[in-house]
């Protein structure tokens, strides 16, 4: 530790004597390789100093060419946060220190004129201070990833960036395995080219795996990145609850006062708790519930649908005591100052291991705590997951995050914004993005019909010069490529980014000038003057709307619950194959002991209440009377006649695998048959196929509907015939700046033709397969959005283990799948042939009804 | 020659999204929406040009010769532009018209005013043809004489027992209100069930049009 306090200037060095005492473990790693100009990615957990870890090296450097009278104007560090309000955090954070050396280990320092200053850009910056920002740049820049992009596309604010000398990228956990997190590794090579050399590059991330390939994101292909991992594990504490019903399949308002009661209970027993929902719907019923019993000013709801406002104030009052309870969706689980909360409270399987380590890490937040972690489960399913989870997060156990190759459509994105810079020359552009991890492998076909797309080459010259976003000039090396026009910087600006969102509309208290958040525009569109809804806990009546603003006063009574599109988080591989071995954990204990020691080996291994244990094993008993649990490496079929519609028989194939993998064995399996169309069921634990009755399978063809090989091919060729690609594209398409959300101040796409993406879709891949963002599409659904490579894994695993069962009725084990699987029906026949039969149906109808 | 489905002994749906009124030899369309592709580049997004009016012309002359159509009316919303057409749009509504006459089979081409036609000095409010109107936008309430109409972009899905299904364009028929279908490639459509709940009818007959075939849904 003397070491790494040595290195720092000495009024840096005091200030940490004078304040801490001492250095952190990540600090003592960390320090010595920013000193040394190293890259470097700082895995820790949450509450270790690790912001300040990459921190006092710079601020020790920014102070010694002060002293030294060598601190220039202009921009040295920027550090980046996924998160807006984490910015605010860090900002206060650094500001608070830069005053305390200044005021008392900084000889001549006067208060009002601390030498490094910092300053924040983030999507809340008023335009004054954006312009601010440009005259007088800060010594220390607080941004966000979209922010950045921003300023990198802003002429005037480019010189700023010459010289910068470290950037620190936190929370990088939540950016590497994303588009997201491609489209800012792309905007930290367009930095290193603006500030004509290569920064200093800082990641700090929670734990997270594999590291070396989230350094390798950070750093891109050409640098060495350092590795600091410190995981001396702060012991959490988990613990395990439920509020099972006897029902397998429970009211949905049962299960809400249920939890309640339940949360209660716990914020009852500490000072303050931070519960965690899966939605921001489930956020505002929670707290809306917990506020009747504790009181309106004791509890708060905090998503990210809430006006930036609403949050703070709900940070503040948590960070000074006053709220017993906060309910929120995903918004507190990365770093945000909170203070110090007692527990965590999950309420639902979180999923991943990753997300349940980051949000119970929240609790205990200071480096002498335990953090503590209390899982409510809504069902017996849901409370094997949780504890297939909490067993993970105990052993530590990650499921690695994977990076998306080559996006065609964050590329575009970023071509356009640097088109904004002036003339790029295509060579130096292509090198330039083959520099970032994600693009490493990249064809110079690829990135040539991107340039081609934003340059429309296909139209004719008269539209090319009117309407594309970039022109082009030269030939071969010498081929250059610039904005074409003032406009293309705005439609930059304001189309940044790969975070998806319809439409949304303000909510505002009549007469007030803050609003309260936001809610998606078909919610709107579904509720009429005088319908109530909740929104940050608390009931509005809604009045009126006025353009994207709808005009709500406080009500009470029973409020419906505002939508957010996209919510239904998958669980991980690992998650998903820890509930399939606890099944047959269960199953080899049940058989070898009976139900009642099972009880008891329950009790012992999940750390359950003797009635949520005995309510598991008589589920699992349940289910091995009617059909033979199987070991997670085996394929089990059960099928029985659908009860709804005796035409059909209904085929549910066991596969602990995650809803990714089981989407892309559902597609796949549905088109090896090939007879006809299917519905099909699919969740993290299995899915089911719904077929007429002539489509039922047969023992011999099983080997080959469950064959690995041809697998991904047919993966491919099934969801051709679906309508995911459609669903997919509107997104990659306003990445890609195909449709853009924002013109000119306008939120809205295009005019009143409803512009359908999916039609959009049909036409574009009937008549342009090659387009890229056509391609783009492909590529997300085949690569992100399924895990072929994982159902691939567990046809081989089982091959040769395949039984098929007929059974009376749903199997205990696919309650939950055949009453809350995600549901979608696969159109296998050709297009005309399907129309032709519906058709010969209508007429024969029509023949028997004349 | 594709089947025709009747709506009553004056007028039936053709194929390709028309409506045929053999007493007056005259084909109407709804809703070509021509530049619809600019207008989506021109305010910063991209669509590329699919078909060129030349092209969607000669859809049109297709079916009316099949007809033996002397006349087409096409109502409302010719073009996209509501209010910033530019020359472009405009060379493609000349490009489309004398296609259409070009091709000798009609002799006569009208245009009734939709929300995108502002300032088309030939468009006229409605259209009359015996005990039929034309009209754009479907009035508020149901019509005592047969009315023809577009605007709306009607779409159905479908489906069969297994829950597979198509999205179509279709016709709304209510009383003696049709809705034609729009005729743009582009328009993906508007779920009719959306749509019924701010229509002057409670029942509404949903008519699946596709390029080679007309059914009731």
């Amino acid at each position: 530790m003397a070491a790494a306090l040595a290195l720092l200037a000495p009024p840096v060095r005091d200030w940490v004597r004078a304040t801490f005492g001492q250095l952190t473990p990540p600090q003592i790693a960390a320090i010595p390789a920013v000193h040394a100009g190293r890259h470097v990615l700082v895995s820790a957990p949450t509450g270790t100093g690790k912001t300040l870890a990459s921190f006092l090296a710079v601020l020790s450097e920014l102070i010694a060419d002060h002293q030294r009278g060598e601190l220039r104007a202009g921009i040295h560090a920027i550090y980046i946060s996924p998160l807006r309000a984490l910015g605010y955090d860090v900002q206060r954070n650094l500001e608070g220190p830069l005053a305390e050396i200044c005021a008392s280990h900084l000889p001549g320092c006067a208060p009002d004129d601390v030498p490094v200053r910092v300053a924040s850009r983030t999507g809340d910056t008023s335009p004054a201070d954006r312009r601010k920002l440009v005259a007088k740049p800060p010594h220390i820049l607080v941004t966000t990833p979209e922010s950045l992009a921003i300023l990198l596309s802003t002429p005037s604010m480019r010189p700023n960036f010459a010289g910068v000398r470290w950037v620190v990228v936190d929370e990088v956990h939540a950016l590497a395995g994303n588009k997201r997190g491609v489209h800012l590794a792309l905007s930290l090579e367009r930095l290193a080219h603006a500030a004509g050399r290569d920064p200093v590059r800082i990641g700090l991330s929670a734990t997270v795996s594999p590291l070396d390939a989230v350094a390798r994101w950070l750093v891109g292909v050409n640098r060495q990145p350092e590795i600091i991992s410190w995981t001396m594990p702060r012991d959490a504490v988990y613990s395990l609850g439920s509020v099972l019903t006897g029902q397998v399949v429970p009211n949905p308002s049962t299960v809400q006062r249920g939890v309640a009661t339940a949360v209660a209970a716990r914020v009852d027993r500490h000072r303050t708790t931070l519960v965690f929902t899966n939605t921001r719907g489930a956020a505002e019923r929670l707290a809306h519930r917990l506020k009747e019993r504790f009181g309106d000013n004791a509890v708060a709801a905090h998503h990210s649908s809430l006006a930036r406002e609403e949050r703070f104030s709900v940070e503040r009052r948590l960070r000074d005591g006053a709220l017993r309870a906060v309910v929120t969706s995903t918004s507190l689980e990365l770093g945000i100052d909170i203070g110090t909360v007692d527990e965590t409270v999950l309420v639902g399987s979180p999923r991943d291991v990753t997300r349940a380590l980051q949000r119970v890490g929240r609790s205990g937040h200071r480096i002498d705590r335990h953090p503590a972690g209390h899982f409510i489960a809504t069902g017996v399913d849901d409370l094997i997951e949780c504890a297939a989870v909490a067993e993970r997060c105990r052993a530590g156990v990650l499921d690695p995050v994977r990076l998306p190759r080559a996006p065609l459509d964050v590329l575009a994105q970023q071509l356009v914004g640097m088109s904004v810079d002036g003339d790029w020359r295509d060579a130096d552009a292509f090198a330039l993005v083959r520099r970032s991890a994600s693009y490493a492998k990249l064809t110079r076909r690829d990135f040539d019909a991107v340039l081609d797309y934003l340059s429309e080459s296909s139209e004719t010259m008269e539209e090319r010069r009117v309407y594309a976003k970039i022109e082009r000039e030269g030939r071969g090396a010498k081929k250059v490529f610039r904005a074409r026009g003032r406009s293309v910087a705005t439609i930059y600006h304001q189309n940044v980014g790969t975070i998806a969102g319809g439409a949304s509309v303000r909510v505002k208290p009549r007469g007030s000038s803050t609003p309260i958040g936001t809610v998606e525009e078909s919610f709107l569109e579904s509720i009429k003057p005088g319908d109530r809804f909740l929104l940050g806990g608390r009931v509005w009546s809604f009045m009126y709307a006025q353009g994207m603003t709808a005009f709500v006063a406080p009500a009470s009574g029973r409020p419906s619950v505002p939508r957010w599109a996209s919510e239904i988080l998958p669980a991980t591989r690992g998650v998903a194959r820890g509930v399939g071995e606890m099944r047959a954990w269960m199953r080899d204990t049940l058989c070898a002991l009976g139900e009642r020691a099972l009880t008891g080996r329950i009790v012992d291994r999940l750390g359950v209440s003797e009635r949520d244990a005995a309510a598991l094993a008589s589920y699992a008993a349940a289910q091995q009377a009617l059909s033979p649990i199987p070991d997670p490496g085996e394929i089990l079929i059960e099928r029985w006649l659908d009860s709804e519609d005796e035409r059909l028989v209904v085929h549910a194939v066991t596969a602990p695998l995650g809803r990714r993998a089981n989407e892309a064995l559902a597609r796949a399996i549905a088109y090896r048959i090939g007879r006809g169309n299917a519905g099909l069921l699919v969740d993290d634990q299995s899915f089911a196929l719904r077929a007429p009755k002539r489509a039922a399978w047969e023992e011999e063809q099983l080997a080959g509907l469950f064959n690995p090989s041809g697998f991904a091919e047919d993966v491919a060729r099934a969801v051709a015939r679906s309508d995911l690609w459609g669903r997919r594209f509107r997104q990659v398409a306003s990445i890609g700046l195909m449709l853009v959300k924002n013109y000119r101040g306008h939120s809205r796409f295009v005019g009143a033709m409803q512009l359908n993406a999916r039609r959009i879709w049909s036409v574009l891949e009937r008549e342009r397969p090659e387009f890229p963002l056509v391609r783009e599409t492909y590529r997300t659904v085949l690569e992100d959005d399924l895990d072929v490579p994982a159902a691939e894994a567990w046809l081989r695993e089982a091959r040769g283990r395949i039984t098929l069962r007929d059974v009376p009725s749903v199997p205990p084990f696919q309650f939950r799948l055949i009453s809350a699987g995600t549901t979608d029906a696969m159109l296998l026949e050709e297009r005309d042939a399907f129309v032709r039969r519906l058709w010969e149906s209508a007429r024969a109808l029509a023949t028997t009804e004349a | 020659m594709a089947e025709l489905f009747p709506l009553s002994p004056e007028i039936s749906l053709a194929p390709g999204g028309a409506a045929w009124i053999p007493g007056h030899a005259t084909v109407v369309i709804a809703d070509v929406h021509l530049g619809y592709a600019r207008a989506v580049r021109r305010r910063g997004g991209y669509l590329p040009t699919i078909e060129h009016p030349e092209e969607i012309a000669a859809r049109v002359v297709s079916i009316c010769r099949e007809l033996g159509a002397a006349r087409l009316v096409v109502a409302g919303d010719l073009r996209h532009s509501t209010r910033d057409a530019d020359s472009l749009e405009l060379d493609d509504v000349a490009a489309f018209r004398a296609t259409l006459l070009a091709a000798g089979a009609l002799s006569r081409v009208d245009l009734v005013a939709g929300n995108h036609d502002r300032g088309d000095a030939r468009a006229v409010a409605r259209i009359t043809l015996g005990e039929i109107e034309i009209v754009h936008a479907p009035p508020a309430s149901l019509p005592e004489r047969w009315t023809i109409s577009g605007h709306l972009h009607p779409s159905t899905t479908l489906r069969d027992e297994t829950g597979a299904g198509m999205r179509v364009p279709c016709a709304l028929v209510a009383g003696r209100l049709v809705v034609l279908p729009a005729f743009s490639e582009w328009a993906g459509g508007v779920i009719a069930s959306r749509l019924i709940r701010s229509l002057p009818a409670a029942e509404w007959r949903r008519i699946a049009v596709m390029d080679d075939r007309v059914f009731e849904v």
